[in-house]
């Protein structure tokens, strides 16, 4: 018999980037610390770390600038690997742009995002250290399609807890991650304390992202076979995200170019860290100049109004504790379109970068995402997902911000994900219904409150200790 | 081994000068002095300084709940062996 794998393009990495390693300054700053959490519970019968421990060294992993892709994973990106990065033409000449605009677009692969680089990883790494079953919470679905597909791929169970307010806008997700065999709940449930105590004080609650994680973190906790599994944040979810940005350098290479700019939308970080974190190793390695754009939700703005301090990442209060740009962890964004963005805090890796200026911050009303979205859809025949039209839109903002006397200005922007399955809101748009949702003010005071108390009492707590 | 144990952990991981000196009988889970960061750290440091490869089957709280546990847990292992899942 012969070989049947996939031929391996050779624009596919080989290896993860590793920003860790040409900037340790941010392990620090960057890994969760259970200490702080106080009461956090050990996950896993027993076991000290939630994640196995391959994984957990990649978030710590200073030595190695370049940290090999295991086989059996390559394989797998090989299915749909590389992806393309295209040249938005139309899209410059309908803006009459004084850029080159170029788009990487993470939308072809059956699961429809970005998301799948770090499912498959991760449920690799976690049938080795003998998992069964993996559990985890998810806004728009992406993520958890993704984990459903790599589970399926890998042989475990998984279980998805989906916020409800996404999951009723778009309930085909639920319908993808079953088909890939994954059981899938709506969230805030009655399954778990989290979802019941958040129903009895609003049984209309939407759910965030905090509380889907804090029901599969509850789920998690009883049984030794599952773990939690999560879609972004973690330095080693940004770590496998990396051949993003990798192929992407290569891509631009061929054309001879090397961008000014790099943006992507900001959820809690992986699709900016994955684009953007080659090019930043890249840039420092050269000399070059270059802007690292994140553009986040303006209904969860948090890296623009958010707090750098220690925070919760569930509802629950046994994830770790990570210093964070976040609202705090009870702050209910307004539903939007992009549940991907909706999560209250950015990855500590993500929130390291902006607090010493390497991250540029940008907020994206829903409106004007929209509106975006289908501006690049009619230039270049592609629908971004709600998320990945933020990006869009912050680059549409850059481009028209660039002085006409000097030199074009070479953008790249990441297009995360599809919009296919988000039909449903581009018709609301296309028929005016769509209004700009800004933070929840009321909430976001609230919650940055609590915010703020939390981290007193840990300094407290640590001052005791 | 308990002393390089001891003398690692009081210079990288002890949080408050005022918990020194740190006795090899103290609690290092309980007390917070060794958090998940904490641990990966003194993984890292283990494997380093003792030849051996850690996997997750190694990491139980009663093999890093003192440094007379770590020691206990060190002369258990042949340098250079790997672990399961490593």
């Amino acid at each position: 018999m012969g070989d049947n794998r996939v031929p391996r393009d050779p624009q596919l990495p080989t290896h993860w980037f590793n920003i860790l390693h040409d900037r340790p300054q941010y392990v620090t700053s960057a890994v969760s610390r259970s200490r702080l959490a106080g009461e956090a519970k050990v996950a896993g019968q027993g076991a000290l770390l939630q994640q196995p421990l391959a994984l957990a060294r990649q978030s710590v992993n200073t030595a190695d600038r370049f940290i090999p892709i295991p086989e059996e994973i390559l394989d797998l990106y090989a299915l749909y690997r590389p992806t393309p990065l295209r040249r938005a033409a139309r899209l410059e000449e309908r803006l009459g742009a004084n850029a080159r605009i170029y788009y990487k677009y993470e939308g072809a692969n059956l699961t429809g995002s970005h998301k799948l680089n770090t499912a498959l990883a991760q449920a690799y790494y976690y049938s080795r250290a003998d998992v069964k079953h993996l559990v985890t919470g998810t806004a728009a679905g992406q993520w958890g399609t993704a984990l459903a597909y790599a589970c399926q791929v890998i042989n475990l169970r998984c279980t998805v807890f989906m916020v409800r307010s996404t999951l009723r806008q778009k309930p085909i997700r639920g319908d993808m991650m079953r088909l890939f065999g994954a059981v899938v709940h709506e969230s805030p449930s009655d399954l778990t304390e989290v979802g019941r105590q958040v129903l009895k004080d609003n049984p209309e609650a939407t759910g965030t992202q905090a509380v889907a994680n804090g029901e599969a973190l509850e789920l998690v906790v009883d049984d030794s076979d599952a773990r939690f599994a999560v879609g972004s944040g973690e330095n080693s979810v940004l770590l496998h995200q990396t051949v993003i940005g990798q192929e992407a350098i290569s891509q631009l290479a061929e054309l001879g170019e090397f961008p000014d700019c790099v943006i992507a939308s900001m959820g809690a970080g992986s699709n900016f860290g994955g684009i953007a974190l080659p090019f930043l190793g890249a840039a420092d390695e050269s000399g070059r100049s270059l802007r690292l754009v994140a553009v986040e939700s303006a209904a969860c703005p948090k890296l623009t109004r958010g707090r750098y301090m220690y925070d919760l990442s569930d509802a629950l209060g046994t994830s770790p504790v990570t210093k964070v740009y976040s609202l705090g962890s009870t702050y209910v964004p307004p539903p939007v379109y992009a549940g991907g963005l909706r999560h209250h805090s950015a990855g500590p890796l993500a929130s390291a970068m902006h607090a010493d200026g390497t991250l540029e911050p940008m907020d994206v009303d829903q409106l004007t995402s929209f509106r975006a979205g289908l501006l690049f859809c009619e230039s270049e025949g592609i629908l971004p997902a709600p998320e990945a039209a933020h990006a869009v839109a912050g680059m549409l903002d850059i481009v028209s911000r660039h002085p006409r006397q000097e030199s074009p200005i070479v953008v790249l922007v990441n297009i995360s994900g599809h919009g296919l399955l988000d039909l449903g809101a581009y018709s609301r748009f296309a028929a005016g219904q769509i209004e700009p949702v800004h933070a929840d003010e009321t909430s976001l005071s609230q919650s940055l409150s609590a915010l703020e108390a939390f981290n007193q009492s840990i300094t407290e707590s640590v001052q005791a200790t | 081994m308990e002393k390089v144990i001891n003398d690692y952990i009081s210079r990288e991981l002890v949080p408050d000068p005022a918990l020194l000196p740190l006795a090899n009988d103290t609690l290092l889970l309980d007390s917070g002095i060794l958090d998940s960061l904490g641990l990966l750290r003194i993984v890292v440091f283990l494997e380093e300084r003792f030849g051996i490869t850690m996997g997750d089957a190694d990491l139980l709280p009663e093999n890093f709940a003192t440094v007379n546990a770590i020691s206990a847990y060190l002369r258990t292992r042949e340098p250079g062996k790997e672990a399961a899942h490593g």
